[in-house]
């Protein structure tokens, strides 16, 4: 029995010795054209493996367009799995620093990116997060980056719509995490701005499935619209069961809405929907980038693409300005001086707290099963 | 090399909880899916006490324990009244409970935004003061908790309260007709379990510096019950083995070259075929005494 337990132990620590020394082996000690490599802390596993998925899409075709353009840049990308748990994104950034020493992450995610920014920002490793909607990611600016509009930048546009279409009751509906509660306090400080009252907020938690109780209270307090915030899953479930429920109201989203999971989960629920948008895919800045997509993958690229695309293009733009050198000091001064250029999500500018400011917020809406633009 | 310590200290967190439930699980045969609740306690009580109101580290561990063996002693008056399945049903409830006040008490626990900057511990006697202020030292500090843990342990289950706990798992009416009052046995190690659990929930707390409440969800009362099973029930040891091989195995396989878009899910592929065959040729645990 002793000998079992003890050959367990070995084969274990065994494998984790060859594997290590066998990579660490392989590698140069001192050259100066190894690649720079770039941590990537998306989930592929889980409930938002659809949105790493759509992230590694978009990383992979930035970096093709960086090597394309700077031949002599050097990069690699190392992927690890976060599972969109905090715990896991911990131990895989520890990995990535310790193992694969690299000198950048990108991170996917509200819940990765704000536990990670403590941790990488003690480790002076610059991190460019994705997804990321909470505002308090960005509260200390150092080496720490997004691409992300708040949900401030969202809400008003919705809150506009509301107003200009006369609708003057709202219910909130939002996940109970960090990027719902961003929604539902930006409804709460901003409609009541736009003369629109609030009469219900009900939260749902990530792992539910059934919402028909939560409906079922805001149905009683007759909204005029209702907003929605969740991930695609997620929101094909609920705009079913609020059509079964005989919920008449307008629905509004975000921009996971933008997602044929959403589609095929509502089964027709979600006609008529009106969320918020960043980035328009047929633009003068992102139709090369669209079109290669589109070639590739047959589809049309989600903000989730454009983001990672963004992100990874962004670090190797600051990457190639400091001669390929790992410099963050000198990485961070090109990108806090980004400004007015053109990424695929529009002009942007990076503002004093690391936040990439896209050109605009726009609606679309769900017509016909398509996402379209909403006609003003 | 900082990965490498970081798993070490996972390994002692994780070995402190499934030393902890062992002795409810496989000593006193109590199949108890509560224990991430106690361990919340434990971290939630730290990170409100560290961040909120500058207490010492070590203090906010007592406290903790405290109010984690207090919330054990009302939830296993309440338990007490179940058998078997019925019993793991309602603690899976409980688990459920505690985390909704996690939640949703957002005045105290800030809700889905979780604690950030929980501090480290900091020695501090008199005008001596020695802050842990590295992963390896915080390593040492969780070693010795799971030493002081595991040998505490040890003491009990090898104690006469320790018979009769393996009593009371065998045979219960049995040992109730020889006039041991078996209520008390099981409210105490049950007590006991989640003051050792809080003791954990204390150490991630102040390690990983940032707590929500996803951290102590139902999902994390399982991991700490397959390592209880993996390791082997009623034994202290198999729960280290147990956390060893749970905390390395999912890590061994990052290594394993597996092309990028298809590697984490094969990775929960594997790892879960090798649990399998684990319990197919093992039932029992890797040093179990006897199968659940």
């Amino acid at each position: 029995m002793k000998k079992i337990i003890t050959g367990v132990i070995i084969i274990i620590l065994a494998v984790i010795g060859i594997f290590y020394f066998s990579k660490n082996s392989n590698q140069p000690t001192i050259n100066i054209k190894e690649p720079i490599k770039i941590g990537v802390l998306i989930p592929t596993t889980g409930l938002a493996a659809a949105i790493g998925d759509d992230n590694r899409q978009g990383l992979e075709l930035a970096k093709e367009y960086l090597l394309e353009k700077y031949p002599d840049l050097k990069l690699e990308l190392v992927y690890e799995d976060t599972a969109y748990d905090p715990k896991v994104a911990v131990t895989a950034y520890f990995k990535l620093r310790d193992v694969n020493k690299v000198g950048v992450i990108i991170s996917g995610g509200t819940k990765i990116s704000g536990p990670l920014r403590k941790v990488a920002q003690l480790d002076n490793i610059l991190q460019m997060a994705i997804w990321s909607a909470a505002p308090s990611y960005s509260e200390i600016h150092d080496l720490n980056y997004r691409t992300t509009p708040l949900s401030d930048d969202n809400v008003p546009v919705l809150v506009d719509y509301l107003k200009k279409n006369g609708y003057k009751k709202l219910a909130v509906f939002y996940p109970i995490d960090e990027f719902g509660i961003t929604y539902k306090e930006s409804f709460e400080k901003l409609a009541p701005l736009g003369g629109i009252e609030i009469v219900d907020i009900e939260g749902y938690l990530a792992t539910d499935k059934d919402f028909r109780g939560s409906l079922s209270k805001i149905k009683n307090k007759k909204p005029d619209a209702l907003f929605v915030a969740g991930t695609a899953p997620q929101l094909g479930v609920l705009f079913k069961q609020i059509k079964e429920l005989g919920i008449v109201v307008n629905l509004l989203s975000q921009g996971a809405a933008e997602n044929k999971q959403m589609l095929d989960g509502a089964a027709g629920a979600a006609e008529g929907l009106v969320y918020s948008y960043y980035f328009d895919p047929s633009s003068q800045y992102s139709a090369s980038f669209s079109n290669k997509y589109l070639s590739r993958y047959g589809k049309v690229p989600s903000q989730y693409v454009a983001e990672a695309y963004t992100g990874l293009t962004l670090i190797g733009e600051a990457i190639n300005s400091c001669d390929n050198k790992l410099e963050k000091n000198c990485w961070k001064d090109y990108l806090d001086k980004f400004r007015n250029s053109p990424t695929v999500l529009g002009l942007a500018s990076i503002n004093e707290r690391g936040d990439l400011k896209p050109d605009k917020v726009f609606l679309k809406e769900v017509k016909n099963g398509k996402f379209v633009k909403l006609e003003e | 090399m900082d990965y490498f310590i970081h798993l070490a200290i996972l390994f002692a967190i994780y070995g402190i909880l499934g030393i902890s439930l062992n002795l409810v699980v496989g000593y006193t045969g109590l199949l108890s899916v509560t224990h991430a609740a106690f361990y919340g306690i434990g971290a939630y009580a730290t990170a409100i006490l560290l961040t909120s109101f500058g207490i010492n580290f070590f203090i906010s561990v007592i406290a903790a324990i405290i109010i984690s063996a207090i919330a054990a002693l009302l939830i296993g008056l309440i338990l007490s009244k179940f058998d078997d399945d019925y019993y793991a049903l309602a603690s899976f409830g409980f688990n459920i409970i505690i985390f909704s006040v996690f939640l949703n008490w957002q005045e105290l626990t800030r809700g889905p935004l979780g604690i950030p900057g929980i501090g480290k511990p900091s020695f501090e006697i008199s005008n001596f003061q020695f802050p842990i202020s590295n992963n390896f030292e915080f390593l040492i500090l969780a070693l010795l908790f799971l030493a002081v843990i595991y040998f505490a342990s040890r003491f009990i289950v090898n104690s006469s309260f320790g018979r009769v706990l393996k009593a009371i798992r065998e045979d219960e009416k049995a040992i109730q007709v020889f006039g041991y009052n078996t209520l008390y046995y099981k409210l105490a190690i049950f007590v006991i379990s989640a003051a050792m659990a809080a003791v954990a929930g204390s150490l991630f707390a102040s390690y990983i510096t940032f707590i929500d409440p996803s951290s102590f969800w139902l999902m994390e009362s399982i991991f700490i019950l397959a390592i209880v099973i993996l390791g082997g029930l009623s034994n202290l040891k198999g729960s280290l083995l147990g956390a060893l091989f749970l905390i390395l195995l999912p890590e061994a396989l990052r290594f394993v070259g597996m092309p990028d878009d298809i590697a984490a899910q094969m990775r929960q592929v594997i790892y879960g075929v090798i649990l399998i065959l684990l319990m197919l040729y093992r039932p029992q645990g890797l040093t179990g005494e006897y199968k659940l």
